[in-house]
Protein backbone atom coordinates (compact mmCIF):
# COMPACT_ATOMS: atom_id res chain seq x y z
CA UNK A 1 0.00 0.00 0.00
CA UNK A 2 1.47 3.37 -0.96
CA UNK A 3 2.52 5.57 1.90
CA UNK A 4 -0.42 7.69 2.98
CA UNK A 5 -0.35 11.44 2.90
CA UNK A 6 2.83 11.97 0.91
CA UNK A 7 2.83 12.51 -2.83
CA UNK A 8 6.18 11.41 -4.22
CA UNK A 9 5.98 13.68 -7.25
CA UNK A 10 8.64 15.72 -8.99
CA UNK A 11 8.09 18.69 -6.73
CA UNK A 12 8.71 16.47 -3.73
CA UNK A 13 11.93 15.10 -5.27
CA UNK A 14 13.03 18.67 -5.97
CA UNK A 15 12.56 19.52 -2.29
CA UNK A 16 14.65 16.50 -1.33
CA UNK A 17 17.38 17.58 -3.73
CA UNK A 18 17.36 21.02 -2.19
CA UNK A 19 17.97 19.43 1.21
CA UNK A 20 14.53 20.36 2.61
CA UNK A 21 14.48 18.71 6.01
CA UNK A 22 10.68 18.64 6.20
CA UNK A 23 10.59 16.64 3.00
CA UNK A 24 13.12 14.17 4.39
CA UNK A 25 11.10 13.91 7.57
CA UNK A 26 7.94 13.14 5.58
CA UNK A 27 9.80 10.60 3.48
CA UNK A 28 11.32 8.81 6.47
CA UNK A 29 8.01 8.83 8.34
CA UNK A 30 6.22 7.38 5.32
CA UNK A 31 8.69 4.65 4.39
CA UNK A 32 10.74 3.68 7.44
CA UNK A 33 8.30 1.00 8.59
CA UNK A 34 7.98 -0.49 5.10
CA UNK A 35 11.77 -0.62 4.74
CA UNK A 36 12.16 -2.39 8.07
CA UNK A 37 9.50 -4.88 7.05
CA UNK A 38 11.29 -5.67 3.81
CA UNK A 39 14.67 -5.82 5.54
CA UNK A 40 13.25 -8.49 7.86
CA UNK A 41 12.82 -10.67 4.78
CA UNK A 42 16.62 -10.73 4.48
CA UNK A 43 17.74 -11.18 8.05
CA UNK A 44 16.33 -12.00 11.44
CA UNK A 45 19.11 -10.11 13.16
CA UNK A 46 17.73 -6.82 14.51
CA UNK A 47 21.08 -5.07 14.28
CA UNK A 48 21.43 -6.07 10.62
CA UNK A 49 17.90 -4.84 9.91
CA UNK A 50 18.49 -1.50 11.60
CA UNK A 51 21.83 -0.99 9.90
CA UNK A 52 20.39 -1.83 6.48
CA UNK A 53 17.62 0.73 6.92
CA UNK A 54 19.96 3.41 8.30
CA UNK A 55 22.42 2.87 5.45
CA UNK A 56 19.53 3.08 3.01
CA UNK A 57 18.61 6.54 4.28
CA UNK A 58 22.20 7.70 4.08
CA UNK A 59 22.29 6.30 0.52
CA UNK A 60 19.13 8.18 -0.36
CA UNK A 61 20.56 11.40 1.05
CA UNK A 62 23.84 10.98 -0.82
CA UNK A 63 22.25 9.83 -4.05
CA UNK A 64 19.22 12.07 -4.37
CA UNK A 65 21.13 14.72 -6.37
CA UNK A 66 21.97 12.09 -8.98
CA UNK A 67 18.52 10.46 -8.92
CA UNK A 68 17.16 10.88 -12.42
CA UNK A 69 13.62 9.75 -11.86
CA UNK A 70 13.84 6.93 -14.39
CA UNK A 71 12.20 4.70 -11.80
CA UNK A 72 9.70 5.93 -9.21
CA UNK A 73 11.26 7.35 -6.04
CA UNK A 74 9.85 4.54 -3.91
CA UNK A 75 11.30 1.87 -6.24
CA UNK A 76 14.69 3.52 -6.14
CA UNK A 77 14.68 3.59 -2.34
CA UNK A 78 13.58 -0.04 -2.06
CA UNK A 79 16.38 -1.01 -4.47
CA UNK A 80 18.93 0.68 -2.22
CA UNK A 81 17.51 -1.22 0.74
CA UNK A 82 17.69 -4.56 -1.06
CA UNK A 83 21.33 -3.95 -1.97
CA UNK A 84 22.19 -2.96 1.59
CA UNK A 85 20.27 -5.85 3.11
CA UNK A 86 21.90 -8.42 0.82
CA UNK A 87 25.34 -7.04 1.56
CA UNK A 88 24.83 -6.95 5.31
CA UNK A 89 23.14 -10.34 5.41
CA UNK A 90 26.10 -11.89 3.61
CA UNK A 91 28.48 -10.20 5.99
CA UNK A 92 26.49 -11.43 8.97
CA UNK A 93 26.53 -14.96 7.56
CA UNK A 94 22.78 -15.13 7.60
CA UNK A 95 20.93 -16.64 4.71
CA UNK A 96 21.34 -14.36 1.72
CA UNK A 97 19.12 -14.23 -1.29
CA UNK A 98 20.37 -16.06 -4.32
CA UNK A 99 18.95 -16.35 -7.78
CA UNK A 100 17.05 -18.52 -8.50
CA UNK A 101 14.87 -17.55 -5.61
CA UNK A 102 13.12 -20.91 -5.66
CA UNK A 103 15.71 -22.01 -3.12
CA UNK A 104 12.96 -23.13 -0.81
CA UNK A 105 11.52 -25.55 -3.34
CA UNK A 106 11.13 -28.35 -0.83
CA UNK A 107 9.19 -26.31 1.71
CA UNK A 108 8.12 -23.73 -0.81
CA UNK A 109 5.16 -25.19 -2.64
CA UNK A 110 2.09 -25.07 -0.42
CA UNK A 111 0.16 -27.07 -3.03
CA UNK A 112 2.54 -30.04 -2.96
CA UNK A 113 0.52 -33.16 -2.27
CA UNK A 114 -2.84 -31.40 -2.55
CA UNK A 115 -3.97 -33.39 -5.60
CA UNK A 116 -4.57 -36.95 -6.73
CA UNK A 117 -2.58 -38.16 -9.69
CA UNK A 118 -5.45 -37.35 -12.02
CA UNK A 119 -5.31 -33.68 -10.96
CA UNK A 120 -8.39 -33.67 -8.70
CA UNK A 121 -8.34 -32.07 -5.25
CA UNK A 122 -7.66 -34.44 -2.37
CA UNK A 123 -9.59 -32.06 -0.14
CA UNK A 124 -11.68 -29.77 -2.34
CA UNK A 125 -11.90 -26.20 -1.05
CA UNK A 126 -15.36 -25.14 0.03
CA UNK A 127 -16.69 -21.58 0.02
CA UNK A 128 -16.05 -19.39 3.06
CA UNK A 129 -18.96 -18.72 5.31
CA UNK A 130 -19.14 -14.95 5.36
CA UNK A 131 -20.35 -13.72 2.03
CA UNK A 132 -18.18 -10.68 2.45
CA UNK A 133 -14.89 -11.93 3.89
CA UNK A 134 -13.09 -8.74 3.02
CA UNK A 135 -15.10 -6.93 5.68
CA UNK A 136 -14.33 -9.73 8.12
CA UNK A 137 -10.61 -9.26 7.38
CA UNK A 138 -10.63 -5.64 8.52
CA UNK A 139 -10.97 -6.50 12.21
CA UNK A 140 -7.86 -6.10 14.36
CA UNK A 141 -7.88 -9.83 15.04
CA UNK A 142 -7.96 -10.71 11.35
CA UNK A 143 -5.25 -8.18 10.56
CA UNK A 144 -3.03 -9.93 13.11
CA UNK A 145 -3.70 -13.24 11.36
CA UNK A 146 -2.72 -11.71 8.02
CA UNK A 147 0.47 -10.18 9.43
CA UNK A 148 1.39 -13.46 11.12
CA UNK A 149 0.81 -15.36 7.87
CA UNK A 150 2.96 -12.87 5.99
CA UNK A 151 5.77 -13.09 8.52
CA UNK A 152 5.77 -16.87 8.44
CA UNK A 153 6.31 -16.99 4.66
CA UNK A 154 9.67 -18.22 3.40
CA UNK A 155 11.81 -15.14 2.83
CA UNK A 156 11.86 -15.26 -0.97
CA UNK A 157 8.06 -15.48 -1.06
CA UNK A 158 7.70 -12.76 1.56
CA UNK A 159 9.81 -10.28 -0.43
CA UNK A 160 7.66 -10.71 -3.53
CA UNK A 161 4.33 -10.66 -1.67
CA UNK A 162 5.40 -7.58 0.31
CA UNK A 163 6.30 -5.58 -2.77
CA UNK A 164 3.57 -6.83 -5.12
CA UNK A 165 0.54 -7.06 -2.86
CA UNK A 166 1.26 -5.10 0.31
CA UNK A 167 3.16 -2.22 -1.33
CA UNK A 168 1.15 -2.50 -4.53
CA UNK A 169 4.01 -2.39 -7.02
CA UNK A 170 3.96 -3.76 -10.56
CA UNK A 171 5.57 -7.00 -11.63
CA UNK A 172 8.40 -5.48 -13.65
CA UNK A 173 9.21 -2.97 -10.94
CA UNK A 174 9.44 -5.76 -8.36
CA UNK A 175 11.66 -7.94 -10.58
CA UNK A 176 14.03 -5.00 -10.96
CA UNK A 177 14.13 -4.25 -7.25
CA UNK A 178 14.67 -7.85 -6.18
CA UNK A 179 16.80 -8.88 -9.14
CA UNK A 180 14.68 -11.92 -9.98
CA UNK A 181 13.15 -13.20 -13.20
CA UNK A 182 9.51 -12.76 -14.11
CA UNK A 183 9.00 -16.51 -13.85
CA UNK A 184 10.26 -16.58 -10.29
CA UNK A 185 8.20 -13.57 -9.39
CA UNK A 186 5.02 -15.29 -10.62
CA UNK A 187 5.72 -18.53 -8.79
CA UNK A 188 6.78 -16.89 -5.52
CA UNK A 189 3.83 -14.50 -5.54
CA UNK A 190 1.34 -17.30 -6.02
CA UNK A 191 2.91 -19.53 -3.39
CA UNK A 192 2.89 -16.69 -0.90
CA UNK A 193 -0.75 -15.88 -1.59
CA UNK A 194 -1.70 -19.55 -1.27
CA UNK A 195 -0.13 -19.69 2.18
CA UNK A 196 -1.93 -16.54 3.26
CA UNK A 197 -5.15 -18.03 1.88
CA UNK A 198 -4.51 -21.15 4.01
CA UNK A 199 -4.09 -19.02 7.12
CA UNK A 200 -7.31 -17.11 6.38
CA UNK A 201 -9.12 -20.38 5.70
CA UNK A 202 -8.05 -21.75 9.07
CA UNK A 203 -9.01 -18.46 10.76
CA UNK A 204 -12.50 -18.35 9.24
CA UNK A 205 -13.13 -22.00 10.03
CA UNK A 206 -11.87 -21.56 13.56
CA UNK A 207 -9.14 -24.15 13.23
CA UNK A 208 -5.60 -23.34 14.29
CA UNK A 209 -3.32 -22.91 11.28
CA UNK A 210 -0.70 -25.53 10.64
CA UNK A 211 2.26 -24.31 12.66
CA UNK A 212 4.97 -22.86 10.45
CA UNK A 213 8.62 -23.32 11.20
CA UNK A 214 9.55 -21.26 14.26
CA UNK A 215 10.27 -17.70 13.26
CA UNK A 216 11.16 -14.44 14.89
CA UNK A 217 9.39 -13.97 18.16
CA UNK A 218 6.81 -11.31 17.36
CA UNK A 219 4.12 -12.29 19.79
CA UNK A 220 3.10 -9.80 22.41
CA UNK A 221 0.54 -12.08 23.97
CA UNK A 222 2.97 -14.10 26.02
CA UNK B 1 -8.94 -28.70 -20.86
CA UNK B 2 -7.43 -27.78 -17.52
CA UNK B 3 -7.73 -29.93 -14.43
CA UNK B 4 -8.09 -28.74 -10.83
CA UNK B 5 -4.36 -28.89 -10.18
CA UNK B 6 -3.55 -26.72 -13.18
CA UNK B 7 -6.28 -24.25 -12.27
CA UNK B 8 -5.07 -24.07 -8.66
CA UNK B 9 -1.55 -23.25 -9.81
CA UNK B 10 -2.67 -20.72 -12.39
CA UNK B 11 -5.03 -18.77 -10.12
CA UNK B 12 -2.70 -15.81 -9.55
CA UNK B 13 -1.81 -15.63 -13.23
CA UNK B 14 -5.54 -15.53 -13.95
CA UNK B 15 -6.12 -12.79 -11.39
CA UNK B 16 -3.20 -10.79 -12.77
CA UNK B 17 -4.46 -11.18 -16.35
CA UNK B 18 -1.31 -13.06 -17.30
CA UNK B 19 -2.98 -16.00 -19.06
CA UNK B 20 -3.10 -16.04 -22.82
CA UNK B 21 -6.40 -16.24 -24.65
CA UNK B 22 -6.70 -20.02 -24.88
CA UNK B 23 -5.45 -20.64 -21.32
CA UNK B 24 -7.89 -18.07 -20.02
CA UNK B 25 -10.70 -19.73 -21.91
CA UNK B 26 -9.77 -23.18 -20.53
CA UNK B 27 -9.48 -21.72 -17.03
CA UNK B 28 -12.93 -20.13 -17.14
CA UNK B 29 -14.45 -23.20 -18.70
CA UNK B 30 -13.13 -25.28 -15.80
CA UNK B 31 -14.54 -22.80 -13.28
CA UNK B 32 -17.99 -23.12 -14.87
CA UNK B 33 -17.99 -26.81 -14.03
CA UNK B 34 -16.07 -26.91 -10.76
CA UNK B 35 -17.36 -25.37 -7.53
CA UNK B 36 -14.21 -26.26 -5.58
CA UNK B 37 -12.01 -24.33 -8.00
CA UNK B 38 -14.44 -21.40 -8.02
CA UNK B 39 -14.11 -21.26 -4.24
CA UNK B 40 -10.33 -21.53 -4.57
CA UNK B 41 -9.96 -18.66 -7.01
CA UNK B 42 -12.26 -16.46 -4.93
CA UNK B 43 -10.22 -17.22 -1.82
CA UNK B 44 -6.91 -16.44 -3.51
CA UNK B 45 -8.47 -13.19 -4.65
CA UNK B 46 -9.55 -12.45 -1.08
CA UNK B 47 -6.06 -13.26 0.19
CA UNK B 48 -4.65 -10.71 -2.26
CA UNK B 49 -7.20 -8.14 -1.07
CA UNK B 50 -6.35 -8.89 2.56
CA UNK B 51 -2.66 -8.29 1.87
CA UNK B 52 -3.46 -5.07 0.05
CA UNK B 53 -5.41 -3.88 3.08
CA UNK B 54 -2.37 -3.99 5.37
CA UNK B 55 -1.10 -0.61 6.51
CA UNK B 56 2.63 0.06 6.67
CA UNK B 57 3.94 -0.32 10.21
CA UNK B 58 4.13 3.18 11.64
CA UNK B 59 7.58 4.68 12.02
CA UNK B 60 8.23 5.49 15.66
CA UNK B 61 9.22 9.07 16.42
CA UNK B 62 12.60 8.17 17.99
CA UNK B 63 13.50 6.17 14.89
CA UNK B 64 12.63 9.06 12.61
CA UNK B 65 14.69 11.42 14.79
CA UNK B 66 17.63 9.01 14.71
CA UNK B 67 17.56 8.94 10.92
CA UNK B 68 17.29 12.71 10.64
CA UNK B 69 20.16 13.06 13.10
CA UNK B 70 22.29 10.79 10.95
CA UNK B 71 21.39 12.82 7.87
CA UNK B 72 22.33 16.06 9.63
CA UNK B 73 25.71 14.58 10.51
CA UNK B 74 26.07 13.47 6.93
CA UNK B 75 25.29 16.96 5.74
CA UNK B 76 27.72 18.52 8.19
CA UNK B 77 30.50 16.41 6.70
CA UNK B 78 29.90 17.61 3.16
CA UNK B 79 27.95 20.21 1.34
CA UNK B 80 24.27 19.78 0.94
CA UNK B 81 22.96 18.22 -1.13
CA UNK B 82 26.06 16.10 -1.11
CA UNK B 83 26.35 14.88 -4.65
CA UNK B 84 26.11 18.24 -6.32
CA UNK B 85 29.28 19.57 -7.91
Amino acid sequence: MPAPGVEFDEAFVARLRAGDERAFRDLVTALHGSLQRLARAYSRDDSVIEEAVQETWVGVFRGIAAFEGRSPLRSWIFSILVNQAKKLAVRAHTRAQREPALDDLAEGDPLAGAFFEDGHWREPPSPWDPQDPETAFLTAEAQEVIVAALESLPESQRRVVLLRDVEGMGSEEVCNILGITGTNERVLLHRGRVRVRQALDAYLRGTPPAPPAPRRERSRTS
Amino acid sequence: MMNCEQVAHAASDYLEHRLGFSARFAFRFHLLMCGACRAWVEQVRHARAALRSLQPPPAEAPQVEAVLGALRRERARGDSPPNEP
